[in-house]
């Protein structure tokens, strides 16, 4: 019998003197319980990918046999007059939502921690995060109503300081511009809890240190905060350029692409030729193209933000 | 030996959750040896389930039928879809797994241009040449509909769907303010139009919602009617099919032989002319649908709400949205008049063609498509029996006209000859039951493809917008075409080399 030992053994029930026998099991126990999670995961993420890979080299209507074409997709895709546009936007969207997704919940966890009361400082926590639960596509009903041309709150109250209306999703200058807008003031985020937690974790000790030195207010938002910060920072980055990557779906919902190309994205051209034009293979290509920025721009990340000490 | 009952356990738990999960899904269908059969209809988007408003009289004959059918139930499953394309891209799904409904709602354009992958609906043909049994002295059911609606209908020799309704497109105007503006009689001819329009501008108005939302519909209206109008004389050049609807293939032959392009005189003078309508169109058309319901809260919105609003002068709309308007609270303020005609005194390219019929036609309610044993496995000889069946009996004369108006409020005008209906006020004179010229459809229209229809909206949107001038978007159209056109010659495995 294998003798366990350590903090497990200590505390876990398994391993007490009551349940020797179950702790003799403990670690095959604990294999083979994770098994399942494991088929699952592949039967359900791993395998889909790496069907939509082969699939990308195949023309394939989703009910007739796949065809295989080899590359032809992707030739397609490069070749379309609408390549550049959604290259152009996607961009601009992972930019502009990246900053967003950090900017904004950083200073909200700054401020959060500054409040002179731990009482207050939860009230704040639980501000910031309670609209966390709000479903994506009701905050884009919301914001669809609020910029609604017709009877929108936003012209409404443009409107009071005599500003006409604006044609928020309906032009090309302001259409991209007001997908952004969705979440203002884009507080409560997964990152704001993932840079509140950063923020607790930085030593009182270097605080204290760097206030005897003078370093205080902004430069030591600066000199120490942000650079104790670049772990947190590297995680909010790389989620959030997945998830503008990923989420077409306040494009979908509120331009379609338009007007114009001022909002087509990789990813809506994705979902359109696979599942309302049942070009499945065509879609996969794009999918798999995705797949290869997404890795980009974790590279990218890590690469360039590394923990400083 | 005392670890295995444990591992082996887990094993089974694993393939039964596995199994679960992957291949036990789903309620059991009855099968064909079963003495009660169940038929399964899929509802037409927007009508939302079995006991709306609309439904409600094909609900009822539906279970007069059953009545006469002892043990054979009509299972009515809600469309909770707004679009064709949706609607169509999850029937294609359904039929991957061979679990699509026994009856699906569809539309002819689906079923002729290629957007419904071959294979999954039925064709109809071979009973439509039979008699209707609840039709006496009907030698062929197919002569039971109006020719509007068999023109469309039947595709070389083909009929994957049976046609319900007819319906009209028309400008609705705001009878005061055209009164303001000094208009005394509705435009007839797109010069008449252009006047009018200048007319309404000077007064301050803004005359005219062309609406261009991505997946809306009026767009492909304009190019419905400039092509069939202007490309009229050159229709054998690419006609290949010979059908009342120039379908997929024909639209891609037409590309591929440079009529359907920029470098056609007569298709660029279609666009040319609808660039002429620039500077009266009313901003933000991008966020609006001729097609959207009313109730819409995110794109595409209705152009009904800020048209009753008295933003705008004019909006295109059809028929089917007559009922809205006078829920609106605006019953009496519209008037309607057929989109001007473009005669040979604004273009020589023109045919001065009568086109009644050609924008809007029989794509109303009613239209039902059969799935095949393929795509539905339960669809055996006796479901596909008591299928047909219950079809002759919805597509009879004495209960076609009740079902078919009653959806659109009098809107809709069934096909069925002889069929009793009581139209909405002002509808009818807006119908021509005659067999219409040769439509062409367009890329705007899906004929190609959902997405190269959405790329080249995208594409119009900026033209309308003055975001291109007009040598970029003849450019960036004419490559939308050819892209298209081999995108889905190689999705179709047709070689378009040999219509070159």
């Amino acid at each position: 019998m294998a003798k366990v030992s350590g903090e497990w053994a200590e505390h876990h029930p398994l391993a007490s003197g009551k349940h020797k026998k179950h702790a003799r099991l403990g670690p095959k126990l604990g294999v083979l319980m994770i098994i399942p999670s494991i088929v699952l995961v592949v039967l359900f993420n791993y395998y889909p990918a790496v069907r939509s890979l082969l699939g990308s080299l195949t023309s394939w209507d989703g009910f007739n046999p796949p065809q295989f074409v080899g590359f032809q997709n992707f030739v397609s895709y490069f070749q379309q007059p609408v390549f550049w546009p959604e290259v152009r936007n996607l961009v601009l969207f992972v930019v502009g939502g990246t900053i967003i997704s950090i900017v904004f919940p950083f200073l909200a966890a700054e401020l959060t921690l500054a409040l002179p009361s731990l009482k207050g400082q939860n009230r704040a926590k639980y501000l910031f995060v309670i609209p966390m639960v709000i479903p994506q596509v009701i905050m884009i009903s919301i914001w669809a109503y609020l910029l609604n041309p017709d009877d929108g709150l936003v012209d409404a109250v443009l409107g009071l300081f005599r500003v006409s209306p604006v044609q928020w999703l309906g032009s090309t200058h302001t259409a991209l511009f007001s997908i952004l807008l969705i979440g203002f003031p884009w507080v409560s985020s997964l990152g704001y809890l993932v840079f509140l937690a950063g923020l607790q974790g930085i030593s009182q000790e270097i605080f204290d240190a760097s206030s005897v030195d003078g370093v205080v207010g902004l430069s030591r938002l600066w000199s120490i905060d942000l650079p104790l910060s670049i772990p947190q920072l590297r995680f909010v980055v790389i989620i959030a350029g997945i998830t503008m990557v990923q989420n077409f779906v306040p494009i979908l919902l509120l331009t379609g692409g338009g007007p114009a190309n001022a909002t087509i994205v990789p990813g809506l051209q994705m979902y359109q030729e696979a599942f309302t034009d049942s070009q499945l293979g065509y879609g996969m290509a794009i999918g798999t193209l995705l797949f290869v920025f997404m890795v980009l721009v974790s590279v990218i990340t890590l690469r360039f933000l590394k923990p400083r000490t | 030996m005392k670890k295995r009952p444990l591992k082996g356990m887990i094993s089974i738990a694993s393939v039964a959750l596995l199994g679960g999960l992957v291949g036990f899904g789903g309620a059991p269908r009855p099968s064909a040896t079963h003495p009660s059969e169940t038929l399964t209809v899929q509802l037409q988007a927007n009508t939302g389930t079995a006991s709306s408003k609309q439904n409600k009289v094909l609900v009822q004959e539906t279970r007069q039928w059953e009545k006469l059918h002892p043990g054979v139930t009509v299972k009515f499953l809600p469309n909770p879809y707004t679009t064709t394309t949706d609607s169509n891209a999850a029937l294609v799904t359904e039929a991957s797994a061979h679990r699509a409904p026994d009856l699906v709602w569809e539309q002819y354009g689906a079923t002729s241009s290629g957007a419904i992958p071959q294979g999954i609906l039925m064709n109809l043909m071979p009973y439509l040449q039979k008699p209707n049994p609840y039709v006496a002295g009907n030698k062929k059911w197919l002569d039971l509909w109006e020719p509007i609606a068999t023109a469309y209908m039947v595709t070389n020799g083909k009929a994957d769907v049976l046609l319900g309704s007819d319906l009209a497109t028309e400008i609705v105007y705001n009878k005061a303010d055209f009164k303001k503006a000094g208009i005394t009689s509705t435009p007839r001819t797109w010069q008449q139009f252009i006047v009018d329009l200048k007319k309404l501008k000077a007064d301050h108005f803004a005359p005219f919602m062309f609406t261009d939302a991505t997946g809306g519909c009026n767009p492909s209206w304009f190019e419905r009617k400039f092509m069939s109008e202007l490309l009229h004389a050159e229709i054998n050049r690419f006609d290949v099919n010979h059908s009342q609807v120039a379908d997929g293939l024909d639209t891609a032959v037409g590309i591929e032989r440079g009529v359907i392009s920029m470098n056609n005189p007569a298709y660029a003078e279609g666009w040319k002319l609808l660039g002429q309508l620039r500077p009266y169109l009313a901003a933000g058309s991008s966020s609006y649908s001729a097609c959207a319901n009313v109730t819409a809260t995110a794109a595409p919105l209705s152009q009904l709400i800020p048209f009753t609003q008295n933003k705008y002068a004019m909006v295109w709309s059809g028929t089917w949205h007559v009922p809205d308007l006078d829920a609106l609270g605006f019953s009496g303020k519209f008037g309607m008049f057929p989109f001007p005609t473009i005669t040979t005194a604004t273009t020589r390219y023109s045919s001065d063609l009568n086109l009644t019929g050609v924008v809007g036609g029989p794509n109303g309610v009613g239209e039902w498509s059969v799935t095949t044993p393929a795509a539905n496995s339960s669809m055996t000889p006796t479901t596909k029996k008591l299928v047909i069946n219950y079809l002759q009996y919805l597509y009879a004369p004495k209960n076609e006209g009740r079902w078919v108006a009653d959806a659109g409020s009098g809107s809709f005008i069934p096909v069925i000859k002889g069929a009793e209906y009581k139209s909405a006020a002002g509808v009818t004179n807006l119908f021509s039951k005659k067999k219409p010229p040769v439509t062409i459809d367009g890329v705007l229209d899906g004929q190609l493809s959902a997405s190269s229809q959405s790329q080249a909206i995208r594409i119009l949107q900026a033209y309308l917008g003055n975001n291109l001038s007009w040598a970029q978007f003849a450019s960036e159209w004419n490559a939308m075409l050819q892209q298209t056109a081999t995108a889905w010659a190689q999705a179709n495995h047709v070689n378009l080399a040999k219509y070159k």
